[in-house]
């Protein structure tokens, strides 16, 4: 079925009572503001009376954030909040998928100051695993948070000015659909559809999994079995557990719902797509039998080759970000052992992964290969590694947040489905069907839903949607920021000045990483002199002791090789002509900063 | 020691000092005129640019029309054609056939390859239907030819001032100064190609060579030597940066641009593995065909004549190479180190060469991509390595290595067979070096890669003559020995052998670990009214090795005597076998 309670007029779940119940609940919250502001106007029309601190009182662009939205629901989305708002949000396309759908880029600044492309950028995509969604809901809330908020709040406002949010809410658009629209499983699936011969057998996507019972889930099969060794647990009989030893056990466990499709023997062992699309990027690239999903060659993926395109034609991007799901994690690289981030790279990295944990309770601060596993090609290591970006990826939501704790399960059952039974009213679960399984006979489906487990549950959406909205804020702030502190002149005999500045970057992110100076990514910083004529260069390497080196040739352009976080560089020209002075500073990930007198 | 001058240069400068240099630069006659390179004129006159190439692979295919398949890939970063060859019978079932893919000139210099890829595909074409064993050949199997992967690169032979090319015309910053090709070398003397340049100076790391004045090597003060030259290519600092020909025109190395050890910040590697369209066409052309098995990669990487040995490596933290814990392989694998030993031998006696010539690394390298990430056979050569020179008998024996060696063999040689390929040092005015001493010399740009057009017609015959050994050599399965054997009422035992007719296998080890080229699938089918009660309906056979081995398979079907079943083996790789088999004692 559908509903329709989202302004935006679109449902992508049309399969179950849990959009149902998610809609009520907004309605009731919607009630409640209703009552408050005592206005006889129609239902979700009206402001309230008081904002609550953190949220717009009355948004251009309403949205519930406790759904989610297909694809073309997000094309809506992202149309409205452009519409809405164009002096801070644009709407855009950086590719096409595989199926043709197109990868909506929203760029987010206060387009009325400067050149979006000159800012320092921070770039997000969510949804590269096609069950990993919410990425791309938690990636829309920050353009909407801060459209909505301009004006509200000065840091915002200086936020706007200064930089550029590029967010792509989803990079894979046709494996999002899928998810959401044909059964699935919580994980399933992950891969996108550029179709693939998972088992090698010369037939593609031939045998995938088959809702036996129509309810657009998979789940379980099990089947009443004397000798099997699984019996229901007493707390809840959705768990299925293992017979004690020495009992005797009831059921056996058939796996995901499906049967053999192709007549090979083996079942659900071709889905759609067949590749892994974090794992086709070029940074440690290696084949399948290294790393498995790696396809054929990095970029082979039409989506992976768009944001490639992108991002190496957006040189101001200084720190990204890619939303995955699951686990509470603020991961960064390196994905493979041999990689070893460079010490000035991982004290930033270490600064801002802290504040993240405490921005982002249950959530921990983690290193791909080290803490989590490894992996070859990812797209987090393409950024850091061959672009220099720093880069995390958040695993949203986490079992932690299911009670606040830190899960501890009991031996007959588990903190899921407590939570399940006490906070969803056992929405969660698929109850034991029977079902005519064509090969196994008479069956039962049952278990989890595809919608919970690793979709954050509707209610939570939003806070957590803000907390790493907040996270994100919080390094869009420390992104480089190139600034002329001061301009000294002093007098030479022969007519000639020597004119010395200090330029500066005062935040915590370098204009350039050690990754980018170590294999020059990213061109110099340029300190350019005007309104007098320079006849040499230096850059002083030690203002206490005055030892200045001589740039030899080109004087009117200093090139600087990085300007430090929180610190400075200074440079010094010795010119002919009296001024005005006017030094300007340009740096591709830093901005531009300009002194005149 | 990098085949190309003007490439081990710039590495010598990155890594602070590798030996020498001379630019090479290679001329083909002196007498080759754009006129003899028509595509109406023998293949063998000379060699070709895009636009020339483009027209002889027409002629090819007007001539030849049910053999012969021209087609278009992809384009290169200069917006050129890239063509491919599909040489099969049959039309569009030469695809379903056991395939050889030959790619030619992908590192640029290379013109040679591309030559041998035209005279294979238009010699074995004449062939079929005179020579008996070209005819079986083809009716079997397939060979697909990508003649000249980088043709921007190999147009820098055809453009004046000569110079010899490595990279697509993408365009690059190579010094980083905000500024893409803007110092490329010039030709201070007005011969036509850019060689080297040395400029006196007292404080130069370069001395000449006592033997041969022309080869230029740094000077080893440990052994008192003082150098008295700097080195450069041919050029002025166009750019006023102090620096001499230091960004080029030339941006990616297709031959570097691959996936295996990939180099990422080296200049001409490209921005990232696969990032050239024309790697990118290759890949996908071969995504696209999934009956390629082998292939044949002429190119600056060689295991036919020194081949690929299996060594013993270890991984990350001792883990074994070739998993997500001990890293990418390092080493083929053992079990394919027979197969290169035997090609190496097929193609010495192919071609009579036995002389190794230096292979340069396997890094990004289209040979090696071929092998560890595509899982085929690979074999490469240069398809022309310049012959010994008589010794000189006047050098003494050195009594270590001496790296100037194999410079002073091919300036004999050339001096001695190809008039005009070499430079002799001759004076210059230079405008940077006002009053200074400066000459330019060298090898002429090409000249160490590619013979003069009159040895091209003894070579071209006998590549094409390996590449048809080789794609005759390819897996070709068959069913042998099937037998039925009555158990009980109505049941049968159905035992059959999977052969490998050919000589190479149906898989190599490669190919079974990174599974792009499919294993045999073998297939009984019953129909109704039939039971399988053992063996498999569908099963994908490990790699049987050629030359007749097999693997014996068994099944046992339940149904009516005198109904039949239907066998089948097959892979794109190494054809398809059928028999029906009658459920009767036999």
């Amino acid at each position: 079925m559908t509903t329709t309670h989202s302004t935006i007029g679109r449902m992508p779940i049309r399969f179950s009572k849990a959009t149902r119940l998610a809609s009520l609940a907004t309605l009731g919250a919607t009630l409640l503001v209703a009552a408050a502001a005592a206005r006889p106007t129609p239902l979700g029309a009206q402001a309230g009376a008081l904002s609550a601190i953190g949220a717009p009182r009355d948004p251009k662009v309403k949205l519930p954030w406790d759904t989610y939205y297909d694809h073309a629901g997000i094309g809506e989305v992202v149309r409205k909040l452009a519409a809405a708002h164009p002096n801070y949000i644009k709407a855009g396309s950086i590719g096409k998928s595989h199926e043709g759908k197109d990868l909506y880029l929203l760029t987010v600044s206060d387009f009325r100051v400067g050149d979006p492309d000159r800012k320092p950028a921070y770039y997000i995509d969510g949804n590269i695993h096609s069950n990993e969604v919410q990425g791309s809901e938690f990636a829309l809330y920050i353009a909407w948070y801060l459209a909505e908020m301009a004006g509200e709040v000065p840091a915002i406002d200086s936020l706007l000015r200064q930089r550029t949010l590029y967010i792509v809410p989803t990079i894979n658009p046709d494996g999002r659909d899928h998810y959401l629209h044909q059964p699935n499983t919580a994980s399933s699936p992950r891969t996108g559809l550029v179709p693939r011969d998972n088992d090698h057998d010369g037939l593609v996507d031939e045998d995938g999994y088959n809702d036996l019972n129509g309810d657009g889930h998979i789940t379980q099969m099990r089947r009443r079995n004397p000798n099997g060794r699984f019996i229901e647990s007493p707390v809840d009989p959705r768990i299925m557990i293992p017979a004690p030893p020495g009992q005797k056990g009831e059921w056996e466990i058939l796996g995901l719902e499906g049967y053999d499709m192709d007549g090979d023997g083996l079942v659900n062992e071709d889905p759609v797509g067949g590749y892994d699309p974090n794992r086709n990027w070029p940074w440690r690239w290696a084949p399948q039998y290294v790393q498995g999903g790696a396809d054929y060659y990095p970029g082979s993926l039409p989506e992976t080759r768009a944001v490639m395109d992108f991002v190496y034609s957006r040189p101001n991007i200084a720190a990204a970000q890619s939303y995955h799901n699951n686990g509470g994690m603020i991961l960064r690289g390196p994905g493979v052992p041999q990689d070893e981030y460079k010490p000035a790279d991982v004290r930033v990295f270490d600064h801002l992964g802290r504040v993240g944990e405490e921005i982002l309770p249950g959530y921990r601060y983690m290193i791909v290969w080290k803490d989590l596993y490894t992996v070859w090609g990812g797209e987090l290591d393409w950024l850091y590694g061959a672009r220099g970006v720093i880069t995390f990826t958040n695993e949203l939501w986490s079992s932690f947040l299911y009670f606040d704790k830190p899960v501890v399960n009991e031996p007959y059952d588990n903190v899921t489905a407590r939570f399940d039974r006490l906070l969803m009213m056992g929405e969660g679960y698929v109850p034991w069907t029977k079902v005519q399984h064509p090969q196994y006979g008479e069956i039962e489906v049952g278990g989890m839903k595809k919608n919970f487990g690793r979709a954050t549950p509707g209610f939570m959406m939003r806070a957590e949607a803000h907390r790493n909205a907040a996270f994100t804020l919080y390094q869009m702030s420390q992104m480089p920021q190139v600034s002329v502190d001061s301009v000294m002149t002093r007098s030479l005999p022969g007519g000639l000045t020597e004119v010395t500045a200090i330029v500066g970057n005062h935040k915590i992110i370098p204009t350039h990483t050690q990754q980018d100076l170590d294999n020059r990514i990213s061109r110099p910083d340029w300190v350019t002199l005007e309104g007098a004529d320079p006849i040499a260069a230096f850059i002083v390497t030690n203002p206490l002791q005055d030892i200045a080196v001589e740039q030899k040739r080109n004087p009117r352009r200093i090139l600087v090789d990085n300007i430090p976080g929180m610190g400075t560089v200074t440079v010094r020209w010795i010119v002919r002509g009296g001024g005005p002075y006017r030094v300007t500073v340009d740096s591709e990930k830093g901005g531009q900063a300009t002194w005149s007198k | 020691m990098q085949s190309s001058p003007l490439r081990s240069w710039r590495r010598s400068r990155r890594a602070g000092g590798a030996y020498n240099v001379l630019a090479a630069v290679a001329i083909v006659a002196p007498a080759l005129g754009a006129t003899q390179l028509q595509a109406q004129q023998p293949v063998a006159s000379g060699y070709r640019d895009h636009a020339s190439l483009g027209r002889a692979l027409d002629s090819l295919q007007r001539a030849h029309p049910r053999l012969v398949q021209v087609s278009t890939i992809g384009s290169s970063a200069g917006g050129r054609a890239l063509h491919a060859i599909r040489l099969g019978t049959g039309g569009d079932a030469a695809d379903q056939r056991p395939a050889l893919l030959v790619v030619a000139n992908a590192y640029g210099p290379q013109l040679i390859g591309s030559e041998i890829a035209v005279a294979a595909a238009g010699q074995l074409a004449s062939s079929y239907g005179r020579d008996s064993a070209t005819t079986r050949l083809l009716d079997g199997n397939t060979i697909y030819f990508v003649p000249r992967a980088n043709p921007d690169a190999a147009e820098a032979f055809f453009r004046s001032p000569r110079v010899e090319r490595t990279g697509n015309d993408t365009k690059t910053d190579d010094d980083r100064d905000g500024a893409q090709d803007e110092d490329g070398p010039e030709d201070l003397n007005g011969d036509g190609v850019i060689t080297m340049m040395r400029v006196a100076d007292p404080d130069g790391a370069w001395m000449a060579d006592a033997l041969d004045p022309l080869i230029m090597r740094r000077a080893n003060a440990a052994k008192g030597e003082r150098g008295a030259w700097q080195l450069h290519t041919e050029g002025r600092d166009s750019d006023g940066d102090s620096r001499i020909n230091e960004d080029g025109p030339g941006g990616t190395d297709v031959n570097r641009n691959f996936t295996h050890d990939y180099q990422f910040f080296v200049e001409g590697t490209g921005l990232y593995p696969m990032s050239s369209t024309e790697a990118r066409a290759l890949a996908d052309y071969m995504i696209d065909h999934p009956n390629i098995a082998a292939a044949y990669v002429l190119g600056p990487q060689d295991n036919l004549i020194k081949p690929w040995e299996f060594r013993r490596t270890t991984g990350i933290a001792g883990n074994p190479p070739g998993t997500s814990a001990g890293g990418p392989l390092q080493s083929i694998l053992q079990p394919d180190e027979a197969w290169f030993a035997e090609m190496s031998r097929r193609y010495r006696k192919a071609t009579g060469q036995t002389k190794a010539p230096p292979s340069a690394p396997l890094e990004g390298d289209v040979l090696s991509w071929l092998y560890f990430d595509m899982g085929r056979l690979a074999f490469g050569s240069p398809g022309w390595v310049m012959p010994d020179a008589p010794a000189d008998s006047a050098s003494p024996r050195p009594e270590q290595p001496d790296p100037a060696a194999d410079e002073r063999a091919a300036l004999r040689w050339l001096r001695a067979n190809v008039p005009g390929s070499v430079v002799e040092w001759t004076r210059v005015e230079h405008p940077d070096f006002p009053g200074r001493v400066v000459e330019v010399g060298g090898f002429r740009p090409y000249a160490r890669q590619n013979p003069p057009a009159s040895m091209l017609g003894d070579i071209l015959a006998k590549q094409t003559t390996f590449i048809g050994e080789l794609a005759g050599s390819l897996a070709r399965v068959a069913l042998r020995e099937i037998r039925v054997e009555t158990v009980g009422d109505r049941t049968f035992r159905i035992t059959a052998q999977i052969v490998n007719e050919g000589y190479l296998p149906t898989q190599a080890a490669i190919g079974a670990r990174v599974r792009w080229p499919r294993a045999v699938r073998v297939d009984l089918r019953t129909s109704d009214g039939q039971h399988l009660a053992a063996g498999r309906a569908v099963q994908l056979m490990s790699p049987i090795a050629g030359s007749g081995r097999s693997t014996e398979l068994s099944w046992l079907v339940v149904g009516a005597p005198g109904s039949t079943v239907t066998l089948e083996a097959a892979s794109p790789t190494s054809g398809r076998a059928t028999e029906t088999i009658t459920l009767r004692a036999r």
